[in-house]
């Protein structure tokens, strides 16, 4: 078994530990979020029948990466960037932060996820964009917390990259 | 001559053939192998020139040492010796070089090994300080003193209960667990949360105190639990203490994470997230999982210990011993006390850790304070206090009676039916007192059967003269000469009578009898009955009688208790009747 660290990135309130709530159940307690600044889960999934466990650092949210706690980011093998459908500003967070990540720790497998699809017809974030995104070699979702809409698929796929 | 100078001219043309034939050879090989010849030599100049191979080794050394160290050890163990050969000498020769070159690692060296002796210092102390007021603190002060040794070293030999729970080695960039083992029968956590997580508050500490690169969390402490952080550049080892380890316990997992990092460079270096590498690295970590329990050290008591709890035993047992035989002696006297008669107990117990006696003492009991000496306890232990009362048992109505009548010895009381019973003999004098305090007795008393010594004398002595008669001849008033012998006799025995009378208080009058016959008149008769009465008084008198004792009757022929002697006119005599009288 082999094992993998995952930060999740992204603004305040874009979902993120809604997300990771989603996919895994929790052993610590959220106050860690506030305190702390971090939450640590786990899940164990398969990659081409190998057991990978995903250590998931669910990071405070954080609109600019100098307040982000760079120290909880390293040795990470992939981040899962964390949009808001609903603020593009939060699109800008996540690109801004994909970009200083890429500067500090060099490339590294991430996934661009646009939460809140469930509210769609709230969403400032045009299709347009995010086929734009994806035509520039992006991997992209579109996911639900609240759902669950391509929860399992974000961590699976970043699984995959993260071994491939 | 000529042979020989053919001999010498064969052998200049011989070696003139062989000349030509050898250019031409070697003519013949400069052409087929000129071009090999060429390189042969030029290698061959290159394998001789040092100049050139050093040149040469220089371009591929770096490589070559990199493989050969990657492959195996082989090459850092021949190197050793020359290393350590080469340092020895630059050491000798200038110090100041190889000082130089390691400052900026001595540095941080000293400062990190002299704060985790400070740490283990302070440790020490804090233990020290916490058992200093304890009474085990008590007990290892008298060891210290015993041995000679510090109180702070006794303390520190003492405190060594503690067990390593679990350990995780973790890899340090990403906080991934490479491997963890826990002592028996403890329950963990999830290690690869608690290892993550871990690593996120010492990111976290880091982080917000601002310290500086290369310093780390070493210890955290919660409850009785001690996180104990070793850190190696690749990776950290956290070990979970359960109780007050020795500061030397660090040192080996220092040694366990040099190990561990020593055996593992290439794989802590290249890491991504395959932990089984480090799996033989269990064995280590194994060996780190120490423990020592009280148990171990129960058996271990010292002398002194055993000594100081021989003293307590002795004296825990001589206190019993004392405890029990006094408690035997106070029940042993109370019980005596109450057998006796004329003690009565109504209170009994402890006083200010002495023991309290109270009750009621006839005064003719037996002293409590003589019976308290007899049980033999100690009388400062003891406090009494005794009432005065009369007890009705018959001893002490006996022995009380006998004190307020002062019996004497021919006297004998004896209690029967609520009566107490007088007899024997007692001087009149000693029984005209009794009867006065006969009140003062509590009980009835019975004295019908105590006889007057005194009394009984005079009524012999009153018998005696009573049965006596002084005879006179027929109207005569004077005695016949014939009863001289009997006046006398009489005078005697009243003379005695008189004395016994006045010594017992008893007053006497003597009654003293005229009588006569019949014959004649009656006036006459009286007349000669009062003259004989009379002139036996006046004899009596005369040998120094009281007068006063006397009275004389003229009973003439009648009265007489002697009817016999009257029928016979014998009648002419003087009789006696005493009269005994209590003053």
């Amino acid at each position: 078994m082999i094992q993998k660290k995952i930060c999740m990135l992204g603004a305040f309130a874009v979902g993120k530990t809604s997300l990771v709530a989603r996919y895994v159940k929790s052993m610590f307690s959220e106050k860690y979020l506030t305190t702390v600044g971090v939450k640590i889960e786990k899940k164990l999934v398969k990659v081409d029948n190998q057991d990978v466990m995903l250590m998931l650092w669910d990071l405070a949210g954080e609109d600019e990466f100098n307040k982000v706690q760079t120290s909880y980011l390293r040795g990470s093998s992939g981040f899962i960037l964390v949009i808001d459908g609903t603020r593009h500003t939060t699109l800008d967070v996540a690109l801004n932060l994909q970009k200083n990540l890429q500067e500090s720790f060099g490339k590294l497998p991430f996934i661009l996820v646009f939460n809140k699809a469930d509210l769609v017809n709230e969403w400032e974030i045009d299709p347009g964009t995010i086929e734009m995104l994806q035509a520039s070699g992006n991997i992209v979702f579109r996911s639900s917390a609240k759902t669950g809409q391509n929860v399992e698929e974000v961590f699976l796929t970043l699984a995959e990259m993260m071994v491939k | 001559m000529s042979a020989k100078r053919d001999l010498e001219t064969k052998e200049s043309k011989q070696i003139e053939q062989d000349v030509n034939s050898q250019d031409e050879f070697t003519q013949l090989r400069s052409l087929l192998l000129g071009s090999e010849q060429a390189q042969i030599a030029k290698i061959s100049d290159r394998l001789d020139n040092h100049k050139t191979r050093a040149e040469e080794i220089s371009h591929v050394l770096a490589d070559a040492i990199n493989q050969s160290s990657k492959r195996d050890q082989q090459l850092t163990e021949s190197l050793l010796p020359t290393v350590e050969e080469a340092i020895r000498i630059s050491v000798k020769k200038d110090a100041r070089i190889l000082v130089d070159a390691l400052f900026p690692v001595i540095g941080p060296a000293i400062r990190k090994a002299i704060s985790q002796a400070l740490s283990g210092m302070l440790q020490s102390l804090n233990q020290t300080l916490d058992q200093s007021f304890s009474w085990k603190g008590l007990l290892w002060r008298i060891e210290a003193f015993r041995t000679g040794k510090s109180f702070a070293e006794v303390v520190l030999l003492k405190t060594l209960l503690y067990r390593v729970e679990q350990l995780f080695l973790i890899h340090r960039e990403s906080g991934l667990l490479l491997q963890h083992v826990v002592a028996d029968l403890v329950v963990a956590q999830d290690a690869d949360m608690v290892s993550a997580m871990f690593t996120a508050i010492q990111d976290f500490v880091k982080d917000s105190f601002g310290v500086k690169e290369g310093e780390t969390l070493q210890t955290l402490q919660i409850g009785e639990l001690n996180v104990w952080v070793e850190q190696g550049p690749k990776a950290t080892l956290a070990a979970v203490i359960r109780g007050d380890a020795p500061a030397d316990l660090r040192n080996f997992f220092q040694d366990a994470i040099e190990m561990i990092h020593f055996h593992y460079q290439d794989a802590l270096e290249g890491f991504s997230g395959d932990a089984s590498v480090f799996e033989p690295s269990r064995k280590t970590l194994e060996d780190c999982l120490q423990a020592q329990y009280e148990k171990q050290t129960q058996g271990k008591f010292s002398p002194a210990f055993w000594i100081f709890v021989s003293s307590i035993s002795f004296l825990i047992l001589g206190w019993s011993f004392f405890y029990l035989r006094d408690t035997y002696r106070w029940k042993s006297y109370l019980d005596k006390l109450r057998t006796t008669n004329g003690i009565v107990i109504t209170e009994t117990g402890k006083i200010d850790g002495k023991y309290y006696v109270s009750g009621l003492r006839d005064p003719l009991a037996p002293d409590p304070d003589q019976i308290l000496k007899l049980s033999k306890l100690n009388s400062e232990a003891v406090v009494s206090h005794w009432e005065a009362y009369n007890s009705l048992h018959p001893e002490f109505i006996i022995a009380r009676t006998k004190q307020i009548l002062a019996v004497p010895s021919g006297v004998d009381l004896r209690f029967e039916n609520g009566t107490l019973h007088l007899t024997g003999r007692a001087r009149h004098s000693w029984i005209k007192e009794a009867r006065k305090l006969f009140r003062a007795i509590p009980v009835h008393l019975q004295e019908s059967k105590l006889i007057d010594i005194d009394l009984e004398k005079l009524n012999s002595l009153k018998s005696n003269i009573e049965q006596e008669s002084i005879f006179f001849s027929t109207g005569q008033s004077k005695p016949l000469l014939s009863e001289s012998e009997k006046i006398e006799k009489l005078l005697a025995n009243i003379k005695v009578l008189a004395k016994e009378a006045t010594l017992n208080d008893i007053n006497i009058e003597l009654e003293v009898l005229g009588h006569s016959s019949s014959i004649g008149t009656d006036l006459l008769n009286s007349r000669l009955s009062q003259e004989r009465a009379e002139t036996v008084v006046a004899i009596f008198v005369r040998r120094g009688l009281e007068p006063k004792l006397f009275s004389v009757h003229a009973m003439a022929a009648k009265e007489s208790d002697e009817q016999n002697l009257v029928e016979h006119n014998i009648n002419q005599r003087v009789s006696f009747r005493v009269v005994l009288a209590d003053i």
